[in-house]
């Protein structure tokens, strides 16, 4: 039901105000056309003090604001059609203070206003949980401001610090292992990692719309833009061992709570603390650009993930536990469409996500000791688990008992988003060749274009085979609702022999777990890719050798660097490129390196 | 009425201000914006008649009202310590007649006679530290006549023990708390805006003392001070009283001053006046509201009290607000309180300064509990329960958008006094 009465004004208005997204961005880039950066100061004292309160814009803050503007678009349509219209006034106002506030974060170059909207955001958060009042998201929003308040203390005692030593608050000082430490943990609340995690999944409590913006990409990624503000300008290998630890096992436990998760947006939620681990990784790579783009399609990914995750839950009113859930053939075709390719989006060939993703995950698997691998491998796996989880929960046909909610028009918002999919990939990753090299071919774009446009030939059949196949499989009788099934993840294997074939170690073990006749089609296709794999380790364990002209060109606010000690970046394609040959993955070799050169 | 008021305020203004030792990096005479609530609390006695007895409509009430006004006010102005001494014990002496004689609470005697007897036994050795230390002029400046060898410290300390009483310090609290829940509105206002100050003010002054001192009574005193941070930050969850909760809370902000002053920096005098301020402004609101709570629906429990989001959002709305002012949202004035607290912890241990992280966090949960039940729940049938007459709300409006200004002024006035004056030690 669109918004036929008076509230529909409080919903639309925010639609139009953030509708000229790309005119204003296109706006701000014209202002840094001639400088390179701009500087705001507002109250800046004439002493060595951390009370200034002044704003920063530079071309990479300009992508992190297109993300903002590009999911505050998406979620405003969507809630139109989400919620119902009884309060909009104060739905609106929450969705722009918490925007406002998000911006200025962004902007914000001196610590004091990072902590005035630090603090903000917190309490805003709150308030976006209590939108709905009762008990649980009582409970809730007292968990996810304790830990908020946690790193608002923190940042009170690094003020604290540099009240001692004014000095400090300048960007060429060294700051103290006490200031950088606390630093370090502060981002950990706000990012949902290891220790304090727990407060994500219970805000899930909130709406749907907030969580998809709040909870998915902008939140989460003002602990990452803590450490940009203060890391970035440091050349410290020692803060990659600090979060070694932390990281692999968020990555591993994430998906183990989410495999076991009833609640399908606690599943999104832990997908994500398991995914913003994973971003932090490029801190220790310092590859900026890398990380910036990366940040921005998993925002894009998680918001369409939330946003049709809450379609499904609108059929039965909001209730979020999925002991309920169902599906109706037509109208959640497209959701599923959409679906699929959200999760394909992690990690496709050529797709979006894939460059940084890939480095990642090599990146994480090296390590010495055997913990950290098959953590690393268990959690690569337990995403395909969890994932599937989800199909197979949305997949499910209805009991007799199965309400259908009255006809909604996503049309738009479906439109809106494939065509920022398909708009964003290649131009982005245009933007990723012209910052390492100088020029680049029409011919590299043009065959990205035509893989990103193949990709939909792939999935417009597998869902298609996935809903007519329902019936025969999801029966009511088999025994295995809660967990993944069997026949599913046959199914998973044809996704994954599409998708992931650099994902090692995850085919490895599905090969392991699962039961299979030596007759079927599948088995075959798993083989192969069995054998490609296991080629693919062996060589990797035999000869490991790195890539010596890889030289990344690092633009810090300030000055340029030269980084010299790439040990993390001992980079193994050209043996996948052994195992598996064909001129279609030594192309993959051949963009990955020119990735990697220098111009 | 107002305008004679107003024309006595003036008047004090003539009154030289009070010089401390470090005055120079203050200039700003907070007495005069604590003691401007005189207005608000006038007009909350003519309107408000639920809190006491029907006895209230006489004069001895207004007339002793003012007195206490009148003695605050000498004792803020006063130089003398045993002026300030003198007006003090008048000023306790009258809050004591208020609550027993017009107060419907059932444990008043009690209470009057925790106030009566902290009062007591702080005072005699003030008076003795008033008659053995030399005061000259305007500020109370020292002369150790027999006040020699180790004995000083410990004497010194103990003749100020009023001040840290009337400063509540953890184990002679419990004065406030009977107090407020025993006093009207207007006059627990007053208690929370001016009584508690005069402890503060009294500390500054004798500041100076702390120089010559050790760091025992120093350290003994911040651990007292964050252990009762703690406490009612526990302590808190379990009490549905409204005014209990809030004197608690004025208690554990304010126990904080106490290191802070006794370190004897420019950033401790600073704070001080932070704390107290700030303090001043947001408990003066939350107790009128509540006053205005309890006057139209007759009960002061938090149970009972729910849905203000719904049936008025005024009470909501600045409810909310300023529970999370007191908790330290960044450019107001909590921010800078618990900066600078943080600051000076460092200076004595920093192990402290992870107790006082611990006191914050801790601070949050009566803070969202009060918030949220008091504007959440499922609204009551409307039987008992009036709402709010507007025109009783909007004459008082403006005060608040004021005091709001103010607070958010005096934070950038105490930035610009920060950046003028050296921050370092």
């Amino acid at each position: 039901m669109i918004a036929k009465n008076k509230e529909a004004i409080f919903i639309r208005i925010p639609f139009f105000f953030f509708f000229n997204t790309f005119i204003f961005l296109f706006l701000l880039a014209l202002l840094i056309f001639r400088r390179d950066s701009i500087l705001f100061r507002f109250f800046h004292p004439p002493i060595f003090s951390p009370f200034s309160f002044s704003f920063y814009l530079d071309i990479k803050i300009i992508w992190f604001l297109l993300m903002i503007f590009l999911v505050t678009r998406i979620v405003c349509v969507y809630s139109e059609l989400y919620i119902e219209h009884y309060n909009n006034f104060k739905f609106s106002m929450l969705i722009i203070g918490f925007f406002l506030r998000i911006i200025f974060l962004i902007l914000s170059e001196s610590i004091y206003s990072l902590a005035i909207f630090w603090d903000y955001l917190g309490v805003t958060s709150l308030c976006l949980i209590i939108f709905y009042p009762n008990k649980t998201t009582m409970h809730n929003s007292f968990l996810t401001s304790f830990f908020n308040r946690l790193g608002d203390v923190l940042i009170v005692f690094c003020f604290c610090l540099l009240l001692r030593d004014p000095v400090k608050s300048f960007l060429n000082s060294r700051p103290s292992l006490l200031f950088l430490s606390l630093i370090f943990f502060c981002g950990f609340t706000k990012r949902a990692q290891f220790p304090v995690s727990s407060w994500l999944p219970a805000a899930m409590s909130a709406p749907t719309p907030i969580s998809a913006i709040v909870h998915s990409s902008t939140l989460v990624t003002a602990g990452v833009l803590i450490y940009q503000k203060v890391f970035s300008s440091l050349r410290e290998i020692g803060f990659n061992y600090g979060l070694i630890f932390f990281r692999r096992i968020t990555f591993f436990l994430g998906g183990l709570i989410a495999n076991y998760e009833e609640d399908l947006k606690k599943v999104v939620a832990f997908s994500t603390i398991s995914q913003i681990s994973i971003i932090v990784v490029f801190f220790s790579i310092f590859l900026y650009w890398f990380r910036i783009i990366h940040i921005i399609f998993h925002a894009l990914f998680k918001t369409l993930l939330f946003c049709s995750v809450g379609i499904y839950l609108i059929s039965i009113f909001g209730n979020q536990s999925s002991h309920t859930l169902a599906s109706d053939k037509f109208l959640n075709l497209i959701v599923s469409f959409t679906l699929i390719r959200v999760f394909r989006m992690r990690g496709l060939l050529f797709s979006s996500s894939f460059f940084s993703k890939d480095l990642i995950l090599e990146f994480l698997l090296r390590s010495n000791s055997l913990t950290f691998f098959f953590l690393v491998i268990g959690g690569g796996l337990l995403t395909i688990f969890y994932r599937a989880k989800i199909l197979v929960y949305l997949f499910r046909f209805p009991n007799l008992f199965f309400i259908s909610s009255h006809k909604k028009n996503y049309s738009f918002f479906f439109i809106t988003f494939i065509i920022i999919r398909l708009t964003l990939g290649p131009y982005v990753t245009k933007i990723i060749y012209s910052s390492y090299t100088p020029r680049v071919s029409l011919v590299e774009t043009s065959f990205m274009l035509l893989i990103v446009s193949l990709r939909f030939l792939f999935t417009f059949p597998l869902s298609k085979f996935l809903i007519n196949q329902r019936i025969d499989i999801f029966s009511i009788k088999s025994s295995i609702f809660r967990t993944v099934s069997s026949q599913g993840m046959r199914i998973l294997a044809l996704d994954l022999s599409i998708d992931h074939i650099i994902f090692k170690p995850a085919i490895l073990i599905t090969k392991l777990t699962t039961p299979l006749k030596s007759g079927t089609s599948l088995y075959w296709v798993r083989v192969f890719f069995l054998l490609t794999v296991a080629s693919v380790f062996y060589s990797n364990s035999l000869s490991e050798h790195s890539i010596e002209d890889a030289k990344v060109k690092e633009y810090s606010y300030s000055f340029n660097l030269k980084n010299e000690n790439f040990e993390c970046l001992n980079y193994t394609k050209a043996n996948i490129v052994k195992a598996l040959g064909g001129v279609f993955l030594s192309k993959t070799q051949f963009l990955l390196e020119k990735l990697l050169l220098l111009g | 009425m107002t305008s004679f008021f107003i024309f006595l305020l003036s008047f004090f203004c003539l009154f030289k201000p009070i010089t401390f030792f470090s005055s120079s990096y203050i200039f700003f005479d907070r007495s005069l914006f604590l003691l401007s609530v005189f207005f608000i609390v006038f007009k909350i006695i003519k309107n408000t008649n639920f809190n006491t007895l029907s006895i209230r409509n006489s004069i001895t009430h207004d007339v002793f009202f003012l007195l206490v006004f009148l003695s605050l006010a000498f004792c803020f102005f006063s130089c003398n310590s045993l002026i300030f001494l003198f007006w003090l014990e008048i000023c306790v002496f009258i809050i004591i007649f208020l609550i027993f004689n017009f107060s419907k609470d059932q444990d008043k005697v009690s209470s009057t006679f925790f106030i009566f007897f902290l009062n007591i036994l702080g005072s005699i050795p003030f008076i003795l530290f008033c008659f053995f230390v030399d005061t000259k002029g305007e500020s109370f400046l020292c002369r150790w006549f027999l006040f020699e060898g180790l004995i000083r410290i410990p004497l010194i300390f103990l003749s100020l023990m009023i001040l840290l009483f009337k400063l509540p310090i953890f184990f002679s609290h419990f004065w406030l708390t009977k107090a407020h829940v025993s006093a009207s509105g207007p006059l627990s206002i007053i208690l929370a805006r001016l009584m508690l100050k005069l402890g503060s003010l009294g500390l500054l002054k004798v500041s100076c003392f702390s120089l010559n001192c050790s760091y025992f009574f120093l350290r003994f005193l911040t651990s007292v001070s964050l252990i009762s941070c703690l406490f009612f930050n526990l302590l808190m969850i379990f009490f549905f009283d409204l005014k209990f909760l809030v004197a608690c809370s004025s208690i554990l902000h304010i126990s904080l001053l106490v290191p802070v002053t006794i370190s004897s920096s420019p950033i401790g005098h600073l704070s001080n006046v932070l704390i107290t301020v700030g303090h001043g402004v947001s408990s003066l609101i939350l107790f009128f509201l509540l006053t205005l709570l309890y006057e139209f629906s007759s009960s002061r429990s938090l149970d009972f009290s729910k849905c203000q989001e719904s049936s008025s959002k005024f009470l909501g709305k600045w409810i909310f607000i300023f529970r999370f002012l007191n908790l330290g949202i960044p450019p107001f004035i909590g921010f800078l309180r618990e900066l600078f607290i943080f600051r000076v912890l460092y200076r004595i241990s920093y192990y402290y300064c992870f107790i006082f992280s611990l006191a914050i966090l801790g601070s949050l949960f009566f803070t969202i509990l009060l918030v949220l039940k008091i504007l959440f729940g499922k609204k009551r049938d409307s039987g008992d329960y009036v709402e709010l007459p507007l025109l009783h709300v909007i004459m008082k409006f403006r005060f608040f958008y004021l005091l709001f200004f103010c607070r958010f002024l005096l934070c950038f006035y105490s930035l610009f006094k920060i950046l003028l004056c050296d921050s370092k030690e």
